[in-house]
């Protein structure tokens, strides 16, 4: 419980805004079950969401950064083309 | 001076083939923007539907079959599409889990139906920023 507890205050003091509000709405989630204002089901079920949201978002970086990473091999690889092109018609 | 020329082509053949099959993530596909937004207006109905009484069973199999279509057509692109392919699974277990909750557990609050909307509908929007943030085609 403490190492949930020091997760969520990781969450919710994260650069990301999409990770600030996860982190929140698992803590709302998990109080709202302990005053008794939601059954354990629905908790279950919402917090599932919470984890394949952050699943999503991390998902998402990887896409992002896979993009960038991308670019970078298409701009090199022209950039290697064009110069060898270029020492052809010097030759 | 001909061979070394014809070396030179060679070498530029070499790194021009390397570079096209050097994919690390597929390039951004209008088509998958297009299913993934098409989506969005039925699943808000089916959210709207879980607050009464009625189900509509027809209808959730036409988004399953939408869902299943959207897989395979994502599949289609290869390996380097994966991380997609994963992000589209997620979704459609996130739908799949919430009808299986809804016939368990019967009618829906609108207040619940809201919550659980806006977790689907975030986890589609998260989905479209990823293919947008993807390569345009050269």
């Amino acid at each position: 419980m403490d190492e949930l507890i020091m997760l969520l205050n990781e969450l919710k003091n994260s650069d990301d805004k999409y990770l600030q509000n996860c982190g929140k709405n698992i803590e709302e989630c998990i109080a709202n079950f302990e005053n008794g204002s939601i059954p354990e089901p629905l908790c279950r079920s919402y917090l599932q969401d919470i984890r394949d949201l952050i699943e999503l978002d991390r998902l998402r970086y990887k896409i992002k950064n896979l993009a960038l990473a991308q670019k970078i091999i298409d701009y090199i690889s022209i950039m290697i083309s064009n110069g060898i092109a270029n020492f052809i018609k010097k030759i | 001076m001909k061979v070394n020329s014809s070396l030179l082509y060679l070498i530029i053949l070499l790194i021009t083939l390397v570079g096209c099959t050097t994919s690390l993530i597929s390039r951004y596909d209008p088509e998958t923007h297009r299913n993934l937004a098409y989506l969005k207006p039925d699943i808000k109905n089916i959210y709207h539907m879980y607050t009464t009484t009625n189900i509509n069973y027809e209808y959730l199999c036409k988004i399953n079959m939408v869902f299943r279509y959207i897989l395979s057509y994502e599949r289609s692109k290869g390996n380097n599409n994966l991380p997609t392919i994963k992000q589209i699974e997620i979704i459609q277990k996130m739908f799949n889990r919430h009808i299986k909750e809804r016939l368990s557990q019967g009618r829906w609050t609108i207040q619940y139906a809201n919550i659980k909307l806006n977790n689907i509908l975030t986890a589609i929007d998260v989905a479209i920023q990823s293919e947008l943030s993807k390569n345009k085609q050269r």
